[in-house]
């Protein structure tokens, strides 16, 4: 067995089965080194979470 | 409104200072000058946004909530300002974002659709990567940002996206998988798969962290080719 967040499940078709697990989640993060100001990853985080709210990212898979 | 960014800046770098005087060195403008811009604000606002005394001032309530706007308003119009002031001289910016294959498919394509709607002005080129090769290229600034999974090491900020539900899977026929939902300690006799542990410990730490809370402490094993069999293009979540 393997545990994988439920967006793989749409990557798998033949041969094997996809049971949820209760209360288990993965997130999913933007990662960055906080060493000084970096206006272009600041504009990327404001369109990721801009991204974030309008939709639902886990359907787009 | 009437007030203007000057006014709003001027009120911060006092409530920041504590004093006029400071605060005038600072920006640096005439004492005076910034002390009027100051009255003018509170009349145009009708309240008094500091508490003058001897030694320096002090935000009263209606002050202390306008610096909580003000700081975050200021921020965003010097960012805008910059942006704009770029794309005015033609100048333009890059930004390389690493992302992890089992993430990419649905948050990159959307991700990069909007920003290139939003910053034309940035250039945006993405690339997939394990997640050691991830963090390596955040830390020797090959990348800007990394689009991934927790838990990570304690020298990158990160933020959260979204939150998924995990599943777990099974061999078709397996004498679990007609169960609509499982516990971690369902699975505490069956042999479990993932990538080789030096991929990342972090998340092979977790994983058998997870397990052993659920009453399972084996030691989770790497099966490279029967990983390959029952996943394909992913990796494990927490693994």
């Amino acid at each position: 067995v393997t545990r994988l967040p439920l967006s793989a499940r749409s990557l798998r078709d033949t041969g094997v089965t996809f049971v949820p697990l209760r209360d288990d989640h993965a997130d999913v993060v933007v990662a960055w080194i906080d060493d000084r100001p970096r206006p272009a990853v600041e504009a990327l985080r404001d369109v990721i979470h801009t991204v974030a709210r309008a939709s639902d990212l886990l359907s787009a898979g | 409104v009437s007030f203007d960014l000057r006014q709003l800046r001027y009120f911060v770098a006092v409530a920041e200072e504590g004093s006029l005087t400071q605060a005038a060195a600072r920006i640096p403008v005439a004492q005076q000058s910034l002390s009027e811009q100051i009255r003018a604000l509170e009349r145009q606002l009708g309240a008094e946004l500091f508490v003058r005394g001897p030694r320096g001032v002090q935000l009263t309530d209606v002050g202390t909530a306008l610096l909580s706007e003000a700081k975050p308003l200021l921020s965003r119009a010097d960012r805008a300002f910059e942006r704009v002031r770029r794309v005015a001289v033609g100048e333009r910016q890059a930004i390389r974002v690493g992302f992890l294959p089992s993430v990419g498919n649905y948050i990159v394509p959307p991700l990069v659709r909007a920003f290139a709607d939003t910053h034309p002005e940035i250039v945006l080129t993405t690339e997939d990567l394990p997640i050691a090769q991830l963090v390596e290229g955040l830390r020797d600034g090959r990348l800007d940002a990394g689009l991934t999974r927790p838990p990570l090491v304690d020298d990158l900020a990160t933020e959260r996206i979204l939150r998924e539900p995990v599943g777990v899977v099974l061999p078709a026929g397996h004498r679990l998988s007609a169960a609509p939902q499982l516990d971690l300690a369902d699975l505490a006799d069956e042999p479990r798969v993932l990538t080789p542990r030096p991929s990342w410990e972090p998340w092979h730490r977790k994983y058998d962290q997870d397990f052993a809370a659920a009453g399972s402490p084996r030691t989770s094993f790497s099966a490279a080719a029967a990983f390959k069999a029952c996943s394909r293009s992913s990796r494990p979540a927490s693994a």
